[in-house]
C-alpha cells in the first residue's frame, strides 16, 4: 500500500473533512443530513413497497376504487410520497459540493422529483375521462372519472357544485354524510348507497280521468336469468310499443285489430327414412313432423319450436288440436313403396314406414309490412280493466290470441321468454321506484351496467323535522321534499367542457382472419374548434391516438386532448368509446423518466475504474 | 356442444369388433412408412391464422389429451397421423378411444372416474352426467357473468366440455378448414362446407381428389394418397388469392419438429453437470479468484481439468445457438418478439439468463456466471417443454393492444432481460449460499458479482417500467394507474433499491445482500406470474391463466428453507469465531 496521497485523493479528504465540519456546527446542514438520509430512504422505499403490495391484495379482493381511496390516492401515501421527494432533494444537497462523479447520481435523484412532479401536476390541472361516440353525433363534454354531487339551493335557485363519491364515502346510518344546503337551514343527510341501483316501473291509478290506460308486463327467461319489466301506455304510440331487443316488438292498442281468420289446409307425407313430401295450398303451416324408425312414435314441432310425441296409433285417425291448428294422421305404410305412383306397403315390418297427415290451420291476416316477419304480441285492455286480451303472431299471421288474467303468466314461444300481467288499469300513471339492484332475478352484466347511487333526505335540525329518504340515482335529477321546501340534487359523473367538438364519422373493426375476434378498432374522428370553426380530422385506432389540437408543441408539452381507443360495443359498430387524457405534466413526466434511465446508467456503468 | 346430446352410440358396432378394425386400420396406413411431406405443408385455418398442417394437428392432440403422441391399439401414432385417420376414416369407433384428457384430481373423484387414468373416451365423458351437470353450471355461471373467471370443479369441467367440443368438431370435419377463401383474410371452409357453394365441376373434382386420399389413407397406398392431395392443392391455389409463402410453412414445420429448446435444456444441463466437476470457479485470470477452487472440491483432481471445463463451455455455447435459432424461429414465423405470453416469457428469461452470464464471463471470466444461469436456464426450459397446459406453446393471434412490435419490444423485451437478469442474481446467490453450506472459505469477489447482476437487473426494471407507463400513455391514454402489474413491477423495483442502498448504508455486506437477492427475486416471481395467475385482475389481461400454483408455491417453500437453513449456519460459525 502506498502511503503518499494523490492531489485528487487531496481533494477528497478535503471535501470529506468540510462536509463532516458543517454537519457539526451547523443546525441547517444537521437538518438536511437527517432528512437526507439512508436510514428515512430505507424505510420510505420498504413501506411505500409493502404498502403498494397490500394494495394490489386489496384490489383483488375487493375492488379497484377500493385500493385506490385506502392507499393509492389517500392523503397519508401523498403525504409519504411527498417526503420521499424531500429525502430525495436532502441527499442530493448532503453531498454539495457536488464532483463529477456524482453526476448520476444528481440525475436519477431530481429524475423521480420530475416525474413526481409530473403527476402531481398530472393531477392538479390535467384530466382523464371518456366519451363514447355515436356517429354523426358531435360532443363538447367529457366525462370525467370523478364524482360529483349537484345541489340547487331552493333560495337563490344557484347550482352548487362539490366533489362526493359515495362509494368511497360509505355512508350509512351510523355514519351518514351531512352536507348544508347553501343559503338554507336545511340538511343534506345521506345515510346509504348502493354500487348499483336500479329503476322500476309500476303502475299509479290516476284520478285524472283523461289519463291513459296502462299496464305493466313482466317478460322473464330462465333459461338466460333475464328479466325485463315493461310499461306501456295508450299516452303515444311511442310508449305503446316496446322493442324486445330487435327479435320482437309489444304493442298496447285501445282495441285490438280485427282479424279475419282464413283456414288452410296441407298434407304431408311423412317418411323415418327421407325428408318429407309437403303439399300446401297458399302458404306452409310450417309444422314439421318426423316420424321414428321403428314407425311407432310421431314427434311434433310447431312453428314456435315447442315440439312434443305422440303414439302413432294415438294419432291415426283421431283429431290432434294444437292451438288453432288440427292434425290428424290418415294413412300409415310401415315398408313404404311407390308402386305405379301409388302408395302401397310391401310388408308389416316396419322398415321404410311412413305415414300421411292432413293438417288444417287458420292464419289470421292483419295489417303488418310487406316483408316483416319479426314476432308480435298486442296486447289490449278488457272492458273492465282486470285482465288482457292478447294475439301472438310472426309477420302477418296470428298464431295464438286469447285473454291473459291478472298476475297469470304464458309462454312467448320466443325460446323459453313467458310474459306476465303484473298491473293494468284504464287510468294510470307511470312512476318509477328506485332501489339496490337485487341480486336473484337477473343477471350480473345487466348489474354491472346499472349506475350506483345513493339515499339521502333533508332535515332541519332547528325544527327537528325530517323529510322522506329518496334514492338519488346517478345521472338523473331527484327532488328531495321537506314540507313545501324542495331541492333538486343530481349525482354522477362531473362532465367536463373542452374547446371543440369531436365527431366520429367512421368506425371499423378488423378481424383476424377467419374468426370474429377483432384484430384492431380504427375509428375516423373529426375535431372542429369551436372558435374558430376550424375542423381537423384524425385517425384513432390500437397504439395509435389522436389528439386536439394535435400541433408538435401541444403533443410535445402535453397541453392536448389525447383521445385513444378504450371501448367497443359489438352489438353497435357506429359506437366507440374513447379515454381521454388531458395532461399538462406530461413533459415532467418525460424528463423524469428519461433521466431516472441515463442517470441510473451513469451511476453504474460511467467512469467506473476495473 | 351442440351434438354430444344425439345419439352417436346407435351407429356404432359393439365394443369388441370396433378394436379389431382399429388396429386394422392403424396398421393398414402403417404402410405409408412416413407421414407425406405434402400432408404436413397442407395450409389449414385454425384460431384467426393460418399454419401447417403438422402444427395444427399437433396443436390439436395436445388441446385434446395434453400430448402430441399417443399409443393406439398398442402402437404409438405421433399427432398427424392420428388427427388424419380421425378425419379420413370418421366411421372408426374413435368415439371409445381414450383420447380426451382428465387431468384435476378433484374432478375425477367427483365424477366418480378412476384416479390414476388420465385419458378418456369421449363415450365415457358424454354418458357421466356428473359431468353434464357441472358443465351446464359452468355454462350457465359464464351467461350471467362473462366476466366471471371459473375456478376449481367448474373451470375443469368446462375445460373437458371444450375438448368434447373440439373432438365433436373433428369427428364431423368441420374443424379441417383447408378451403381458402376468395377474399383475402375471410373465413376457410371445411371440404363438405365448400361443395354446397362449389360449381358442379369443382365439387365433382374435389370430392374424387378426397375419396383418392381417403383410399390411400386406408389402403395405406402412397400413390393415391399423394396424388389425391396434390390435386385437392391445385384446386384450392386457384381459389387462395394471398397463400402462404412456401418458406414460412417449412420453417415452421422445421421449428415444429426440431425442438430447439428441448435440446438447449439438454445441452445446458450436460454443460452444467460438467462445470460441477471443472476445478476452477473461473479460468483464474481474475486474480481475486484463488487456486483450485470448484463447488465440489472432492472430485476435482480425478477429471481432467482443462478438457472438461472447455467441453462445459462447448456444451452451453451450442445450447445458447439453439436457442438463440429457435427463437429466431419463432420471431420469423409470428412476426413479433418472443415475449407475448408465459411459455414465451419463460424461454426469454431462459435465454436472457445465459445471455447475461455469457456476457460477464467474457468480461470477469468469474465462472459462476455460467454455473449460477444454467439451473435457472435448464430448469424454466424444462418446465416450458413439459408443462403445455400451463404453458401453452400454440402460436395465437395478440389482443389488438399488443400489435405493437416497437412498444412490445422496447418495454416487454426490457422488462423481461430485468428478470433474466435477477434469475441470474437469483442463481449466483445459490452458487454462493450452497458453498456456505458446504463450508467453503467465502470468496468476497462472489459478492462483487451478485451486486453487477443486481445492478443490470434494477438499470433494465427501472428503464421497462417506465417505457411502460409511455406505452400506457399512448394506448391507454394514462401514464401510471396502479394496474396490478404496473405495482407489482414498481414493488420489485423498490425491494431491489432497497436491498442495494441497506448495502450503501452499511446495514448488510455480501452475504445479506446474498440472501436479499434470493428473497427479492420472490417479488419478481409475484410480479411475472403471480399478478396473471394469482391476482388475476387489472388491464395486462393478456397473461392471464391458472395451473401451476402448488408448483410455484413449492418452490418459494424450498427458497425459504434454503435461505433459514443458511442463516442459521452462518450464526453458528460467528458466534464459533
Amino acid at each position: 500500500m502506498k502511503t503518499e496521497t494523490t492531489p485528487k485523493k487531496e481533494n477528497t479528504l478535503s471535501r470529506r473533512a468540510l462536509i463532516n465540519e458543517r454537519k457539526k456546527n451547523s443546525l441547517f446542514w444537521q437538518v438536511v443530513h437527517l432528512l437526507g438520509s439512508l436510514q428515512l430512504a430505507l424505510i420510505l422505499l420498504a413501506t411505500i413497497a409493502l404498502a403498494c403490495a397490500i394494495a394490489t391484495f386489496t384490489e383483488s379482493h375487493f375492488d379497484t376504487a377500493v385500493a385506490h381511496a385506502a392507499i393509492y390516492k389517500a392523503p397519508w401515501f401523498m403525504a409519504w410520497l411527498t417526503v420521499l421527494c424531500i429525502n430525495l432533494f436532502a441527499v442530493t444537497l448532503t453531498r454539495w459540493p457536488w464532483e463529477k462523479k456524482h453526476t448520476g447520481f444528481i440525475i436519477t435523484h431530481y429524475g423521480i422529483i420530475t416525474l413526481l412532479l409530473g403527476a402531481i401536476i398530472g393531477m392538479t390541472w390535467g384530466f382523464e375521462g371518456n366519451v363514447t361516440l355515436h356517429r354523426g353525433t358531435p360532443l363538447t363534454k367529457i366525462t370525467t372519472r370523478k364524482s360529483v354531487l349537484q345541489i340547487e339551493s331552493p333560495s337563490d335557485n344557484f347550482l352548487y357544485l362539490l366533489p362526493y363519491d359515495a362509494t368511497i364515502a360509505h355512508p350509512s346510518t351510523k355514519h351518514p354524510t351531512r352536507l348544508s344546503v347553501p343559503g338554507t337551514e336545511l340538511q343534506l343527510i345521506i345515510d346509504d348507497w348502493s354500487q348499483h341501483l336500479e329503476q322500476q316501473p309500476f303502475l299509479q291509478a290516476s284520478n285524472d280521468l283523461k289519463a291513459p290506460a296502462a299496464l305493466l308486463l313482466r317478460l322473464q327467461s330462465k333459461m338466460l336469468h333475464q328479466e325485463q319489466i315493461v310499461p306501456l301506455t295508450l299516452a303515444d304510440s311511442a310508449s305503446a310499443t316496446f322493442d324486445f331487443f330487435g327479435l320482437a316488438t309489444l304493442q298496447f292498442f285501445s282495441k285490438l285489430p280485427a282479424s279475419h281468420p282464413n283456414f288452410h289446409h296441407e298434407s304431408q307425407l311423412v317418411a323415418a327414412n327421407f325428408a318429407p313430401v309437403i303439399i300446401f295450398q297458399d302458404q306452409p303451416s310450417g309444422i314439421n313432423i318426423t316420424l321414428s324408425k321403428d314407425g311407432n312414435l310421431v314427434t311434433i314441432t310447431t312453428p314456435e319450436g315447442t315440439s312434443a310425441s305422440y303414439p302413432r296409433a294415438a294419432l291415426l285417425n283421431q283429431k290432434l288440436p294444437l292451438g288453432t291448428t288440427t292434425i290428424i294422421v290418415k294413412e300409415y305404410w310401415p315398408d313404404f313403396k311407390l308402386v305405379d305412383g301409388k302408395p302401397t306397403t310391401l310388408s308389416q315390418q316396419p322398415k321404410n314406414p311412413a305415414l300421411r297427415a292432413e293438417i288444417t290451420f287458420s292464419s289470421t291476416t292483419i295489417e303488418q309490412p310487406a316483408g316483416k316477419t319479426t314476432p308480435w304480441l298486442r296486447l289490449a285492455l278488457e272492458p273492465d280493466g282486470k285482465a288482457i286480451q292478447y294475439q301472438l303472431g310472426r309477420g302477418s299471421s296470428i298464431q295464438k290470441s286469447g285473454t291473459l288474467a291478472m298476475s297469470a303468466s304464458m309462454p312467448l314461444g320466443w325460446a323459453d321468454w313467458e310474459c306476465q300481467l303484473l298491473a293494468a288499469g284504464p287510468h294510470e300513471e307511470i312512476a318509477y321506484s328506485i332501489a339496490p339492484f337485487r341480486e336473484t332475478t337477473q343477471s350480473k352484466s345487466d348489474r354491472s351496467s346499472a349506475p350506483p347511487g345513493f339515499r339521502a333526505y333533508l332535515a332541519n335540525q332547528e325544527h327537528d323535522q325530517q323529510g322522506p329518504p329518496q334514492w338519488v340515482i346517478s345521472g338523473a335529477v331527484t327532488p328531495l321534499m321537506l314540507d313545501h321546501q324542495m331541492v333538486r340534487v343530481a349525482y354522477g359523473l362531473e362532465l367536463r367542457p373542452v374547446p371543440f367538438s369531436i365527431e366520429l364519422l367512421h368506425f371499423e373493426v378488423p378481424r383476424d382472419e377467419g374468426t370474429e375476434t377483432p384484430s384492431d378498432f380504427r375509428a375516423t374522428v373529426r375535431f372542429k374548434n369551436l372558435k374558430t370553426g376550424a375542423t381537423r380530422d384524425g385517425l384513432i385506432h390500437m397504439n395509435h391516438p389522436a389528439s386536439f389540437p394535435g400541433t408538435f408543441w401541444a403533443n410535445f408539452t402535453g397541453f392536448n386532448y389525447k383521445f385513444s381507443q378504450a371501448e367497443w360495443n359489438p352489438r353497435d359498430l357506429d359506437e366507440t368509446t374513447l379515454q381521454v387524457l388531458y395532461d399538462p405534466g406530461w413533459l415532467f413526466k418525460w424528463i423524469g423518466s428519461l433521466a431516472i434511465c441515463v442517470g441510473i446508467a451513469m451511476m453504474f456503468y460511467w467512469g467506473k475504474k476495473k | 356442444m351442440k351434438t354430444y346430446l344425439t345419439k352417436l352410440t346407435q351407429k356404432f358396432s359393439p365394443l369388441l369388433l370396433a378394436t379389431l378394425f382399429l388396429s386394422t386400420a392403424i396398421q393398414g396406413h402403417a404402410s405409408l412408412s412416413q407421414m407425406p411431406s405434402a400432408l404436413e405443408e397442407l395450409p389449414i385455418q385454425e384460431n384467426g391464422r393460418r399454419k401447417p398442417y403438422l402444427v395444427f394437428a399437433e396443436e390439436t392432440l395436445r388441446a385434446l389429451s395434453g400430448r402430441t403422441s399417443l399409443i393406439v391399439a398398442g402402437k404409438k401414432t405421433c399427432a398427424t397421423e392420428l388427427v388424419t385417420s380421425l378425419w379420413l376414416e370418421p366411421d372408426q369407433p374413435w368415439a371409445t378411444e381414450t383420447f380426451l384428457l382428465v387431468s384435476y384430481g378433484p374432478l375425477k373423484k367427483t365424477l366418480g372416474l378412476p384416479l390414476e387414468q388420465k385419458l378418456f373416451s369421449y363415450e365415457t365423458l358424454r354418458h357421466n352426467s356428473g359431468l353434464l351437470t357441472l358443465m351446464d353450471q359452468a355454462s350457465k355461471a359464464r351467461r350471467a357473468d362473462p366476466s366471471h373467471r371459473l375456478e376449481g370443479l367448474l373451470k375443469e369441467a368446462a375445460d373437458v366440455g371444450m375438448r368434447m367440443a373440439l373432438f365433436e368438431e373433428i369427428q364431423d370435419g368441420s374443424l379441417f378448414r383447408i378451403v381458402p377463401s376468395e377474399k383475402a383474410g375471410g373465413r376457410w371452409s371445411a371440404l363438405a362446407e365448400w361443395e354446397q357453394v362449389a360449381s358442379p365441376e369443382e365439387r365433382q373434382s374435389a370430392q374424387q381428389a378426397f375419396l383418392l386420399l381417403q383410399q390411400g389413407w386406408t389402403q395405406g397406398s402412397g400413390g393415391d394418397f399423394i396424388q389425391g392431395l396434390t390435386d385437392l392443392k391445385m384446386l384450392f391455389e386457384k381459389i387462395d388469392p394471398q397463400p402462404v409463402p412456401h418458406w414460412k410453412l417449412q420453417l415452421e414445420i422445421f421449428y415444429q419438429k426440431t425442438h430447439p429448446f428441448r435440446w438447449a435444456w439438454i445441452l445446458y444441463a450436460i454443460a452444467g453437470i460438467l462445470l460441477l466437476f471443472s476445478p476452477n470457479l473461473g479460468k483464474g485470470s481474475d486474480p481475486r479468484l484463488s487456486g483450485n477452487d470448484n463447488l465440489i472440491n472432492t472430485t476435482a483432481y480425478s477429471f481432467k481439468r482443462f478438457g472438461i471445463r472447455r467441453s462445459a463451455w462447448f456444451c452451453a455455447g451450442s445450447g445458447f445457438f439453439l436457442q438463440a435459432t429457435g427463437l429466431l424461429a419463432r420471431i420469423l414465423i409470428t412476426g413479433r418478439p418472443p415475449v407475448t405470453n408465459m411459455y414465451e416469457v419463460v424461454i426469454w428469461v431462459a435465454f436472457g439468463t445465459v445471455f447475461f452470464a455469457l456476457l460477464f464471463e467474457s468480461f470477469l471470466h468469474g465462472g459462476i456466471f455460467l454455473l449460477g444461469a444454467i439451473p435457472v436456464a435448464v430448469i424454466s426450459l424444462i418446465l416450458a417443454d413439459t408443462q403445455p397446459v400451463i404453458l401453452n406453446p400454440a402460436i395465437n393471434p395478440l389482443m389488438p393492444v399488443l400489435r405493437d412490435n416497437f412498444w412490445l419490444t422496447i418495454h416487454v423485451l426490457t422488462i423481461t432481460l430485468s428478470y433474466a437478469a435477477f434469475a441470474l442474481s437469483l442463481g449466483i446467490a445459490h452458487v454462493i449460499l450452497i458453498r456456505l453450506l458446504l463450508k467453503h472459505q467465502p470468496l468476497p469477489i462472489l459478492y462483487n458479482y451478485l451486486y453487477r447482476t443486481l445492478q443490470v437487473g434494477v438499470l433494465l426494471l427501472a428503464t421497462g417500467t417506465i417505457l411502460g407507463g409511455v406505452w400506457a400513455n399512448y394506448s391507454w391514454g394514462r401514464f401510471w394507474d396502479w394496474d396490478p402489474k404496473e405495482t407489482w413491477a414498481l414493488v420489485t423495483l423498490l425491494i431491489y433499491l432497497f436491498l442495494l442502498h441497506g448495502r450503501i448504508a452499511g446495514r448488510w455486506g455480501g452475504f445479506g445482500l446474498t440472501i436479499g437477492a434470493v428473497l427479492a427475486f420472490l417479488s419478481v416471481l409475484m410480479a411475472c406470474y403471480g399478478v396473471n395467475f394469482v391476482l388475476g385482475t387489472g388491464l395486462h389481461s393478456y397473461g392471464f391463466s391458472t395451473g401451476g400454483f402448488p408448483l410455484v408455491l413449492g418452490f418459494v417453500g424450498l427458497e425459504l428453507v434454503l435461505v433459514a437453513a443458511t442463516i442459521a449456519i452462518k450464526k453458528k460459525e460467528d458466534s464459533q469465531r
